[in-house]
């Protein structure tokens, strides 16, 4: 890989990083080459290492950097933090964007999909609350003892139906983010300590 | 090399050859790698550090039809330095004191 071919590529690596961050990188790479001396066609990765290597390195350094500054903050702030890396991890792997992309794009839907299912499930719940309270309003009216009683009964079973649906809706939902800001902290983790 | 480098340490000699005249990235890098073992990936992210949280600051100045970036420490740096001269001195103390070199005392 000559000094131009690796240029190019350390830019492409380089491209999620801030402009600013990038050019000052390329700049120094570049001044670099030319003072070395190296010739036009010499192999310059023996001594600098691949793009990919020195890409690597430069990106650890500012997200390792972004994780000691947020230590004493708030672990809200911190995740954030880390699904940033995350993502930037993603975008890093020598995979094509078009598939970033899409893997992108199919983490948002499911998630916002499962946002829908979560709203339909505690509107789900409510409604059946409701209708179990009409029939336990019902046996008010209701004319004799027994049917009276048939009414109390079954709307108390009714909203305590509805009342489960949306117990368990809001418990799984829970333990669905608790596990996913896991996952997602583990492999970032893993991310920053390879790097 | 036996002994490792630290963060703080490669601050301090960065900034030390810094301190003692303005300098560009090869030469900069030419000065560490005669003491220590790094690569220059290694050692560009710690100038960019150093001059984002303004121990350093830069320039540009035409050299061959091109520009070269020197490197110049900034008064915050010097201070950063002085500090760090201080650490190492108490610290290197203290571990000669341990292996039994040369003591200052």
């Amino acid at each position: 890989m000559n000094k131009s071919e690796f240029l190019k590529a350390l830019s492409k690596q380089l491209k999620l990083l801030p402009k600013e961050d990038r050019e000052d990188a390329l700049t120094f790479y570049t001044e670099y080459l030319e003072d070395y001396g190296f010739s036009e066609n010499e192999d310059v990765t023996a001594k600098l290492g691949t793009p990919k290597e020195v890409a690597k390195n430069m990106i650890a350094e500012i997200t390792m950097k972004h994780i000691d500054s947020n230590e004493e903050k708030k672990s809200a702030k911190k995740t954030a933090t880390i699904v940033w890396i995350a993502i930037i991890s993603i975008f890093s792997l020598p995979i094509s964007l078009p598939i970033a992309l899409c893997l992108l794009i199919v983490v948002l839907a499911l998630f916002i999909s499962l946002l829908i299912l979560f709203i339909s499930l505690l509107g789900a719940g409510l409604v059946v609350m409701t209708a179990g309270a009409a029939v336990f309003a019902s046996g008010l009216i209701a004319p004799g003892i027994g049917q009276k009683l048939v009414c109390f009964g079954g709307g108390m079973v009714v909203i305590a139906i509805g009342l489960t649906l949306c117990f368990l809706t809001v418990l799984v939902y829970i333990l669905l983010i608790r596990l996913a800001v896991r996952i997602i902290k583990k492999s970032a983790e893993k991310k920053v300590k390879k790097a | 090399m036996t002994y490792q480098l630290t963060a703080p340490l490669l601050d301090a000699c960065v900034l030390g050859i810094v301190a003692e005249s303005d300098a560009y990235g090869y030469t900069l890098t030419q000065k560490v790698q005669e003491v220590v073992d790094i690569s220059e990936s290694t050692l560009y992210p710690v100038l960019r550090r150093l001059q984002k949280s303004e121990y350093l600051t830069t320039y540009d100045q035409p050299f061959e039809g091109r520009n070269r970036r020197y490197y110049s420490i900034t008064e915050k740096g010097s201070e950063l330095l002085g500090f760090y001269r201080k650490e190492w001195i108490d610290y290197k103390n203290k571990i000669d004191r341990l292996i039994g070199g040369n003591v200052d005392e």
